[in-house]
């Protein structure tokens, strides 16, 4: 017989490691996240440098970051600039949610039978090859110019990467872990439910992760065409009244916004795929 | 008493190979029986037969009376590999395997499973922080779980270590000795079939076809040294020898 010594032995070796002090670990997880602030810190002081102190650009050319933040001030004050984010913000996710949850459907079936993807998956590939902005004609054609086409264009671009992962994440599934739903007696839904749709997941995640970055763009597509409201819209009118500060107002409300989106995706993906065994990055 | 298992001339073709020829066992309630011989001879085929993950073949497999059409819950299999599902703590693994009416006390079932296996302190786990041995524990636990009426295991030890899959076999006896649920033991190991089982049968090259049985007619738990056992693993290393087996516990074979 195996004394007890060997058991609790072979506890220790084989337990994760533990992890280090808490603020040692909050420290270093805080360096990293400011390092990601470095590049856009020195590319404001490189902006400053080549408007306000070296005056390469002139101001109706590149305005200095003074100009774009009294601009930005103007905005806010007039309320002009919730109007503008709040428009674009709704369009996103309400034609990100429409289009993700057709994809979620369309995919699920697609990636489970076999039928249903030769009958759908040649129709969607083609259509996926069609650009953005090829729609938008026929878009207002259909739908006027108000907020449907709009939020079409949006959902298109949303639908394709979250179809796209989600079909082949299905198609990942590991045929062993499948063995086991069956000897313990699972039928179809509770494969699907137990062991697929938990095996795509990762795939899932990175499909609305690009699903939602796409959004944004079909965004300012659908915004640059016919539109009273929007960053798309005031992107637009900045160039019309030659006003590149409010042009740039819009642009980083578009990067910041998107970028601020992607980060709460990851923060769930971080959540959801602790059990992952996969390379991170050194 | 009644058979639990009964083959009933059992022939398996992949293709136009033969796999399995005509092979015929009985096995009672509360029994451990070990399937030993060539590797690749189709003993992890006739396990998918019985469990029901593969269907084609000719003869007759009857459970407890029933002819197995397609897996159910009276058949368990335990895999050589843990097959844990990775995103499932390893409570959750384990609990994956009741049956659903008994979902109801998972909290305190799976608690008695962790325990019999010696898991109690890694219920949290992910299978990535597992060691092989660990994993293979879990998986032990997540197929007792479903109280399945034949449990089957397939080469479950073998990719282990020597001293871990002794380890282990520790574990199964005391399973057994406790509950006495009825196991088909495929594996390469003889000393470990020696030492768990009632009989060992001994499967000719393929197709396979039952060559000997050997009764061990020892008590559990058992010494692994008795000369019982020593006496018997002669016999059985013979028997293998004449099977055609290449089996590296083989004195015999020298290179060249």
């Amino acid at each position: 017989m195996l004394s007890n010594r060997t058991l609790e032995q072979e506890k220790i070796v084989s337990r994760p490691v533990a992890p280090p002090i808490l603020g040692k670990k909050s420290a270093r997880k805080w360096l990293g996240w400011l390092s990601g602030l470095v590049l856009p810190a020195l590319l404001l002081v490189g902006w400053f440098l080549v408007t306000d102190v070296f005056k390469v650009f002139r101001t109706n050319q590149l305005p200095s970051p003074g100009r774009v933040w009294n601009a930005a001030v103007q905005l806010y004050s007039t309320g002009d600039l919730y109007k503008h984010l709040f428009a674009s913000l709704s369009r996103v996710l309400i034609g990100f949610t429409i289009g993700a949850t057709l994809a979620l459907l369309i995919g699920t079936l697609v990636g489970l039978w076999r039928p249903v993807e030769r009958l759908v998956d040649p129709l969607l590939q083609a259509l996926r090859n069609v650009p953005s902005l090829a729609w938008v004609p026929f878009l207002l054609l259909w739908m006027g110019i108000d907020e449907p086409p709009k939020l079409t264009l949006i959902a298109i671009g949303a639908f394709f990467p979250v179809y796209l992962n989600l079909v082949s994440g299905i198609r990942q599934v590991d045929r062993k872990l499948m063995e086991v739903g069956y000897i313990f007696g699972l039928n179809h839904f509770g494969m699907v439910q137990k062991i697929i749709l938990p095996t795509s997941l990762p795939y899932l995640l990175t499909g609305l992760r690009s699903g939602l970055g796409q959004s944004w763009l079909f965004l300012v597509a659908a915004e640059l065409i016919a539109s009273t409201r929007g960053l798309g819209f005031l992107l637009i009118d900045g160039e019309n009244s030659s006003r590149p500060d409010i042009m740039l107002v819009s642009i980083i409300f578009l990067a910041v916004l998107g970028k601020l989106f992607d980060s709460l995706l990851q923060l769930i993906e971080r959540r959801l795929l602790r059990w992952t065994d996969t390379f991170k990055g050194r | 008493m009644s058979s639990l298992l009964t083959l009933e001339a059992i022939s398996k073709h992949y293709t136009t190979e033969p796999i399995l020829r005509n092979l015929s066992l009985e096995i009672q309630p509360g029994e451990i029986i070990s399937l030993v011989g060539p590797s690749g001879c189709g003993k992890s085929t006739l396990l998918r037969l019985i469990s029901g993950l593969d269907r084609e073949h000719e003869g007759q497999i009857l459970v407890d009376g029933n002819i197995i059409r397609e897996p159910n819950r009276t058949v368990g299999l335990m895999f050589q590999e843990p097959r844990l599902f990775p995103w499932l703590e390893v409570r959750d693994n384990i609990a994956f395997g009741l049956a659903p009416e008994r979902r109801k006390h998972s909290q305190k079932l799976v608690n008695e499973l962790l325990e019999q296996v010696g898991l109690s302190e890694s219920a949290k786990l992910l299978p990535r922080q597992l060691s092989g041995g660990m994993a293979q524990r879990v998986a032990l636990a997540r197929a007792l779980a479903g109280e399945p009426g034949l449990l089957l295991l397939d080469e479950p030890f073998s990719a282990l270590d020597a001293f871990t899959r002794m380890r282990l076999q520790e574990v199964v006896l005391a399973i057994w000795l406790r509950y006495q649920p009825t196991m088909l033991l495929v594996t390469h190991d003889i000393d470990e079939a020696l030492y768990l089982s009632d009989r060992v049968v001994i499967l000719a090259e393929k197709p396979a076809s039952v060559q000997k049985i050997i009764e061990v007619g020892l008590e559990r738990p058992r010494d692994r040294r008795h000369p019982e056992l020593l006496r018997l693993r002669s016999e059985l290393l013979e028997a293998l020898r004449f099977a055609g087996s290449g089996l590296s516990a083989m004195p015999s074979q020298s290179p060249n």
